[in-house]
């Protein structure tokens, strides 16, 4: 079976064509979802096959329990060669590292890896070369076929008597369910799996979509999803980078009315979202909205009035969960109207800024967020590549040295989000623009009191402290490639040297 | 000498060496003496010495040393004369001890041949401030109040409010103007109180002192802010010496509806000299 | 500089590094370093242990040094503190 390889090379590309797209599904209204309390029975009731394309989401984050019971009864049925479409893998998935060396998993789709199973793609473990994608392209790929799911099993953290999907409640409510609605639109068979019946309207996803439900007992625990992002930063030079960051937006003009907001849920990150909240306060400004995956912080901008809506992809802690079910401005969207690039009037295009961290960056600002200097898959683009390209303004928040790591490098270990999309890095040493931002930089330079520097400058700082590094050898093989959102090849991802 | 903001950093401790030179503080103080454990005196001497010869110098820097009846004294200024630092703060100073710890400083830099290093005298007991008169005679370059430990040996009750210390900062404040150098605040000391930090910087401008020490990287910013520059008083400064330039000829002018001599003239140039030091002022 | 007793210096902290050192009569220049970024900068790690041994005149130790990415000025620091408790 031939497995899913982006191939075209990246073009920047200034504007997207409209997506044609249809929703096939909608039409079921006289469906009847089928019910069923027992795994196995779910089985035999599905056509599976070697080869064949299974989906699942991480609404749950580390929390997520459904996809360790799922694909644990399919291997034991002896399937093999199986593609696995995960938006995200955590360390709780680490059963799919036995499965990837029997041969059970042969590829692994994903916008984000961590933990075992990543450290075992970088080590060569998976027979075919996984899949790096975007929250975006993912859900472009699926709904334009690119990708052909056979099985979507949708953790569902509430079932209603007619089968529709809700994330909002249950005993392991978990809040929006971006990730997953193109799976439900498009995937051949769709399992609903819930340890909560209960009645409820304005579903995440609805039954039309839904071929059966199984009831177990336990889909996870929604306490999990709090793992797997950090807390605000307390080290002095994180703090001064997320100071100079909201400085930086005020002197761009970009703390006004009507702003549009996204961050990552780096700790510098959150730390900048922090003091925004504080400058736009002291200015008596209100946002019309921020996006993405939405935490307390913003929960609360919104609740004291400072953002007008938020549109959240992915609740990354449980007062996010608690707002979506309240707020009613507080709404859940799909990864298609997230971030889509052939959804034009998606929401990161409408961006006015976005903050984001790095693992590296080179002196022509391309980002790496998916590898770690020795190769290793540490994450993946997420939402990264989608909102640098949205907004107007895409700024880089890092320290430029962490334990002697420097995140300015000569060549990024792999491209993440390329270049062109990315207009400013901001670390403790100083503010750095792009290059065809040069004049502002200089007239901010002239105007203002912020650091303005160039990246030539921070590179030659950070040597002198780091000292000049080896450089690091890898295997031959391809164990990944980084995919951008329009399905083009960014990038590859090496197989790392054996070592300690 | 000038400063705004004077920051603690603990010797001994390799992960705040390596932040400490973004941190915007107008001088950093690595400190060997009340921030490093007995057991690791030495350690934190040769870290802080690595330390001041290797990292980019973006601020003054300082080393406070450990006291003259320590074991550690003139290790730590053997180690650190040659070094680029800019200045020693000499611990729980009044004017017998300042002398003998300058006479040794003195000694070492002759022995090895290089310039002598100025020495700020830290003034934290009551024979400290006692001695300011005789203090000032000697060759210290700056007066930094130490009001924990002064008020542990006056028994005083130490305060927000600080009006145990009173005398004490008047003191200091008097003697180094006579003598013409700089004066340093103590440090408040409750991180979490950001008002109470703004309060009590206020109260130590008032009352004449040239910048505050901080204890904590984020008291740096509201300290440096305080004891600088407002954009009115540099845009005053600025207009001044512009006048200036054009009065070339006349000894007094009338600049925005006040006299405007000798001694006005040099505080507006003292000013815009420090606000660029600062990085206040663009060209 | 002769190492007749065991020492130690330094932290496991970000940034710092942990310096033991032993004595060891007459097998010359031991090494063992360890290190979170040895694959970058484990040459640059050696190159400095080895200049300070060498300004110590050492002829026989055995150093073991983990680094939790310590920059150069730090492992000189700590490598110079532990030989000093060492003598």
């Amino acid at each position: 079976m031939s497995k899913y390889l982006p191939v075209r090379p990246y073009q920047p590309v200034d504007e997207y064509s409209p997506m044609i797209w249809e929703n096939k599904k909608q039409h079921r209204i006289n469906h009847q979802v089928q019910w069923l309390d027992d795994m196995n029975a779910m089985l035999d009731a599905l056509d599976l096959f070697d080869g064949m394309t299974i989906s699942f989401h991480h609404h749950l984050r580390n929390g997520d329990a459904v996809m360790n019971m799922v694909m644990e009864a399919i291997a034991q049925r002896g399937y093999k060669d199986l593609t696995v479409v995960a938006s995200s893998i955590f360390p709780v998935h680490q059963p799919l590292v036995a499965m990837l060396r029997d041969k059970t998993v042969t590829q692994i789709i994903a916008s984000y890896m961590s933990g075992p199973v990543a450290r075992a793609v970088s080590e060569g473990e998976c027979e075919a070369a996984c899949v790096l994608q975007t929250h975006g392209g993912r859900a472009r790929s699926i709904l334009m076929e690119d990708i052909c799911i056979d099985v979507a099993f949708i953790a569902s953290c509430a079932v209603n008597h007619r089968g529709d999907i809700s994330g909002q409640h249950g005993k392991n409510a978990c809040g929006a369910l971006g990730y997953v609605m193109a799976d439900a639109l498009m995937a051949k068979n769709v399992v609903a799996i819930s340890d909560s019946r209960v009645e409820f309207d304005a579903p995440s996803i609805e039954y039309t979509c839904v071929d059966m439900v199984l009831m177990v007992d336990s889909i996870g625990s929604s306490s999990g999803i709090v793992s797997g992002t950090t807390q605000l930063t307390k080290d002095p030079a994180g703090l001064k980078i997320a100071h100079l960051t909201v400085d930086l937006l005020d002197a761009l003009g970009l703390v006004k009315n009507g702003l549009t907001y996204q961050s990552g849920a780096g700790g510098i990150s959150l730390a900048v979202t922090t003091f925004l909240k504080e400058k736009m306060k002291q200015k008596q400004v209100v946002g019309e909205f921020a996006s993405g995956g939405i935490t307390r912080a913003l929960v609360e901008m919104l609740e004291e009035g400072l953002f007008n809506h938020l549109y959240d992809v992915q609740c990354f802690d449980l007062d996010a969960v608690e707002s979506l079910k309240k707020n009613v401005n507080h709404h859940e969207i799909s990864a298609s109207m997230y971030a889509n690039p052939n959804q034009l009037d998606n929401k990161v295009n409408q961006l006015d800024v976005v903050i984001l961290g790095a693992s590296e960056i080179d002196r022509d600002m391309n980002v790496n967020v998916t590898t770690g200097f020795d190769y290793q898959i540490l994450g993946g683009s997420g939402g990264h590549a989608d909102t640098s390209y949205g907004a107007t303004w895409s700024i880089i928040v890092s320290k430029l040295v962490s334990s002697r790591i420097p995140v300015l490098v000569d060549r990024v270990t792999t491209i993440t989000t390329p270049k062109d999309d990315i207009d400013i890095f901001v670390c403790d040493v100083g503010i750095a623009f792009a290059k065809r931002h040069q004049a502002l930089a200089a007239t901010l330079k002239q105007t203002t009191r912020l650091p303005i520097v160039t990246m030539e400058e921070l590179a030659e700082i950070s040597e002198k402290l780091c000292g000049k590094s080896l450089t690091i050898e890898h295997e031959s093989r391809v164990v990944a490639v980084s995919e951008y959102r329009d399905g083009s090849l960014l990038d590859v991802i090496y197989q790392k040297k054996k070592g300690d | 000498m000038n400063g705004r903001s004077y920051l603690f950093i603990p010797g001994n401790s390799a992960g705040m060496m390596v932040s400490s030179f973004v941190l915007d503080a107008d001088v950093l103080i690595y400190d060997l003496e009340d921030a490093v454990s007995l057991d690791q005196k030495d350690s934190a001497r040769h870290l802080v010495n690595e330390a001041v010869r290797f990292l980019p110098k973006r601020s003054q820097c300082w080393v406070r040393v450990n006291p003259l009846d320590s074991p550690y004294f003139m290790k730590d200024v053997d180690a650190l004369i040659d070094s680029p630092i800019d200045a020693f703060l000499l611990p729980k100073c009044d004017d017998v001890r300042f002398k003998d710890m300058y006479a040794y400083i003195e000694a070492t830099a002759k022995r090895k041949n290089v310039h002598i290093k100025p020495c700020v005298a830290l003034i934290e007991s009551a024979t400290g401030v006692f001695t300011l008169p005789k203090l000032i005679k000697l060759n210290v370059s700056g007066l930094f109040l130490g009001a924990e430990d002064l008020s542990a040996d006056m028994h005083m009750t130490r305060t927000k409010g600080s009006d145990e210390i009173m005398l004490a900062r008047q003191q200091v404040v008097l003697h180094a103007r006579v003598k013409g150098i700089v004066c340093i605040d103590t440090p408040f000391v409750d991180v979490d109180d950001m008002d109470g930090l703004q309060y009590d910087a206020i109260k130590a401008k008032q009352f004449g002192f040239d910048g505050k020490a901080c204890i904590h990287p984020k008291q740096v910013s509201q300290i440096n802010q305080l004891f600088g520059y407002s954009d009115e008083q540099l845009q005053w400064a600025q207009g001044v010496l512009d006048m200036a330039k054009k009065h070339a000829d006349v000894a007094v002018f009338n600049y925005q509806g006040s006299m405007v001599d000798r001694p006005i003239l040099l505080r507006a140039q003292h000013m815009v000299d420090l606000a660029r030091k600062w990085g206040l002022i663009h060209e | 500089m002769i190492v007749s007793k065991p020492a130690v210096a330094g932290t496991l902290e970000s940034n710092d590094c942990y310096v033991t050192v032993l004595p060891n009569h007459s097998s010359g220049i031991q090494l063992v370093i360890r290190s979170i970024v040895m694959q970058k900068y484990g040459h640059l790690i050696e190159k400095t242990i080895r200049e300070v041994l060498e300004e110590y005149q050492i002829e026989h130790v055995s150093l073991t040094l983990e680094d939790k990415g310590a920059l150069d000025f730090t492992i000189k620091a700590r490598v110079k503190t532990a030989l000093e408790r060492s003598v």
